[in-house]
C-alpha cells in the first residue's frame, strides 16, 4: 500500500519533469528555463534566507489563526446562544476578499512583517473558524451525555469530547489553509519588502532572470508541500482513530 | 435504594413525555422497563441520571436526591468515544476523578479480564464487534464501582446469540457485585430474563401499566422453563393492550 504510494508518486514526478522539459524546449524566449538552468542558478546563500523568512511568515500566520479561530469555533459550535449573534457577522464578512484590506493593514500596522502576517492570518482565520464551528456543532449530544454521567465537567467536555471529535476537521481546515496562505504570501511579499520568496520571484522577473524566478517558484512549492506533510504527520499521530 | 414518586416530565417544546410515574427498586434488585417505542423510557433514565432537570415529582437514590455525574449509564447509541482506546474508554470515569494511574490500572485489570477484553485494550471501538463494544460499555460503568447502573437498550443492535450471551454475563455481574440495575429494553424476552421486577409502561405520556414480580430472573436455566414463557406471554398481552390496535 505504502510502497505503491511511493511508486506512483515517483512516476508522477517523472511525468511532471518530462512536461517541464518539453515546455522549456517549446516555449520561446527562455521564459521557461530547463531544469538544468534552474539548478545552475540555485544558490543556497540567497535562497535559504528568503525561504526561511517566507516560512516564518506563513507558520506564524497559521499559528495565530489556528490558536484564535479553533477555540472560538469550538465554543460557538457548543453555544448556539452566542453563535446566533456571531454567525450573521461571519456570513456577511466571509465573501469579502480580505486581501483588499492590505493598504489599511499597512497604514495601521506599518509596512513591516506584522501587517503581512496579520493579513495572511485573517484570511485563513475564516476558513478555520467556519470549519471548526460546523464540526463542533455536529458533535453528537449522547457523547456529551455519556461524559457527564461519568462525572465530566464543562472543561472535561471540551477536553475529552469536543476537541478530539473536531480535531480531524481542524486539521483538514489547516491543510486547506496552507494552500491559501502560500498564495496570499506571494501577494504580500510583492509589496514593501526586500526579503522572501515572493520578492525573489518578482526581482528575478524584473531582471528577466527566469531560472532564478523558477528557483523562487519551486521554493514556494517546497514550502507548501513540507507544511502539508507536517499536517499529514500530525493527523496520523493525533487522529489515528479516524483513519481506521 | 431508588424511589421514584409522581414523576412527570414535559419537554420545553411541549412534548409530554412522562405522565405520572411511581415505583421503587430495592438494593441489589434488577428492574427491567419495557414499553412502546417513544413512550418516554429514555427520558425516565435521563431524569434518574440527572441529565434532565426534575420538573415535578421526586427521585431519591439511597435516600437523597440525585445529582448528575454520580450514576453511570449505558446510553442507547454513541456510548463509547471513538477517539479513545478501549483502555481509555473504560478508564474515563476514573480519569475524570483524577485517580492516580496505579489505582486505575489496579481497578481496570480485573474488570477487563472478567469481560474478556484484555486482548483489546489498545483497540479503538471501530475495531471491535458490536458485542465487544457493549462489553466495553459495561466495563466502563463497572470501573466506577457503582451501586446503581442505568442501561438504555444496551443490546438492541446485537444478534440473538451475542445478546443472550451478554444477558447472561450481565446477570452474573449483577449477582456477584450486588449492583442495582435498571435496564430499558424493547425485548420481552430480555425483560423477562433480566428483570426481577418488570415495569410495563403505557403509550406517551408514560404511566405504569403493570408491575410484574419475576423471581427467577437471571438464572441460567430460567430461559427454558415454563414460568419464563408464562411471564413472557403475560408481558406480551399487557404490552399489546397498551398499544391498542395501533401496530
Ligand atoms: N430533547 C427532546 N426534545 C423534545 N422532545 C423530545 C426530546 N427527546 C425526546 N423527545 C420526545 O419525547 C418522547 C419520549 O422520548 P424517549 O426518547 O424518552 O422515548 P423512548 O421510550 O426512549 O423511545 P425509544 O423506544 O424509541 O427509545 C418522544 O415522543 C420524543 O419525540
Ligand atoms: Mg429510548
Amino acid at each position: 500500500m505504502k510502497r505503491q504510494r511511493y511508486l506512483t508518486g515517483f512516476l508522477a514526478s517523472l511525468i511532471l519533469l518530462g512536461i517541464w522539459i518539453l515546455m522549456s524546449l517549446k516555449v520561446k524566449g527562455g521564459i521557461i528555463p530547463s531544469p538544468l538552468d534552474v539548478i545552475e542558478s540555485f544558490n543556497l546563500g540567497t535562497f535559504a534566507p528568503n525561504f526561511l523568512v517566507s516560512l516564518a511568515r506563513v507558520v506564524i500566520s497559521l499559528g495565530v489563526a489556528i490558536l484564535t479561530a479553533a477555540p472560538l469555533g469550538l465554543f460557538l459550535g457548543q453555544n448556539p446562544k452566542w453563535d446566533k449573534w456571531i454567525a450573521p457577522m461571519i456570513f456577511l464578512t466571509y465573501p469579502i476578499p480580505k486581501i483588499v484590506f492590505l493598504p489599511i493593514f499597512f497604514i495601521l500596522l506599518g509596512i513591516g512583517d506584522i501587517s503581512k502576517v496579520a493579513l495572511i492570518a485573517l484570511v485563513v482565520f475564516y476558513q478555520i473558524l467556519v470549519t471548526t464551528r460546523d464540526g463542533s456543532r455536529s458533535v453528537k449530544k449522547p457523547f456529551i451525555d455519556a461524559l457527564v454521567t461519568l462525572g465530566g465537567s464543562t472543561v472535561d467536555i471540551y477536553r475529552h469530547v469536543v476537541v478530539p471529535a473536531c480535531l480531524p476537521a481542524i486539521l483538514t481546515s489547516l491543510r486547506i489553509s496552507i494552500g491559501t496562505s502560500v498564495a496570499i504570501l506571494f501577494f504580500v511579499e510583492s509589496f514593501a519588502t526586500r526579503s522572501g520568496l515572493g520578492n525573489l520571484i518578482l526581482d528575478a522577473w524584473g531582471m528577466a532572470d527566469y531560472p532564478m524566478m523558477f528557483v523562487g517558484i519551486i521554493g514556494m512549492s517546497v514550502l507548501g508541500i513540507s507544511l502539508y506533510e507536517v499536517v499529514e504527520i500530525l493527523e496520523r499521530r493525533l487522529c489515528k482513530w479516524a483513519q481506521l | 435504594m431508588i424511589r421514584v414518586q409522581n414523576l412527570k416530565f414535559t419537554y420545553p417544546e411541549g412534548v409530554e413525555a412522562l405522565g405520572d410515574i411511581s415505583f421503587s427498586v430495592k438494593k441489589g434488585e434488577s428492574c427491567a422497563i419495557i414499553g412502546p417505542s417513544g413512550c418516554g423510557k429514555t427520558t425516565l433514565l435521563y431524569l434518574i441520571a440527572g441529565l434532565l432537570p426534575i420538573q415535578d415529582g421526586v427521585i431519591q437514590v439511597n435516600g437523597t436526591t440525585t445529582t448528575r455525574g454520580n450514576i453511570p449509564m449505558i446510553l442507547q447509541d454513541y456510548g463509547l468515544f471513538p477517539w479513545k482506546t478501549v483502555w481509555e474508554n473504560v478508564a474515563m470515569g476514573l480519569i475524570l476523578k483524577h485517580s492516580p494511574h496505579a489505582e486505575i490500572k489496579q481497578r481496570l485489570e480485573p474488570i477487563l479480564e472478567e469481560l474478556g477484553l484484555t486482548p483489546f485494550t489498545n483497540f479503538y471501538p471501530s475495531q471491535l464487534s458490536g458485542g465487544q463494544r457493549q462489553r466495553v460499555a459495561i466495563a466502563r460503568v463497572l470501573a466506577m464501582n457503582p451501586s446503581l447502573i442505568l442501561m438504555d437498550e444496551p443490546f438492541s443492535s446485537l444478534d440473538a446469540m451475542t445478546r443472550e450471551h451478554l444477558q447472561q454475563l450481565l446477570a452474573n455481574i449483577w449477582k456477584r457485585h450486588n449492583i442495582t440495575f435498571i435496564i430499558v429494553t424493547h425485548s420481552i424476552e430480555e425483560a423477562t430474563f433480566l428483570g426481577k421486577k418488570i415495569l410495563v409502561l403505557t403509550q406517551r405520556p408514560a404511566r405504569i401499566q403493570a408491575e410484574v414480580e419475576n423471581l427467577h430472573a437471571g438464572d441460567p436455566a430460567y430461559r427454558s422453563s415454563k414460568a419464563f414463557f408464562e411471564i413472557s406471554s403475560r408481558l406480551r398481552e399487557t404490552l399489546f393492550a397498551t398499544q391498542g390496535v395501533q401496530e
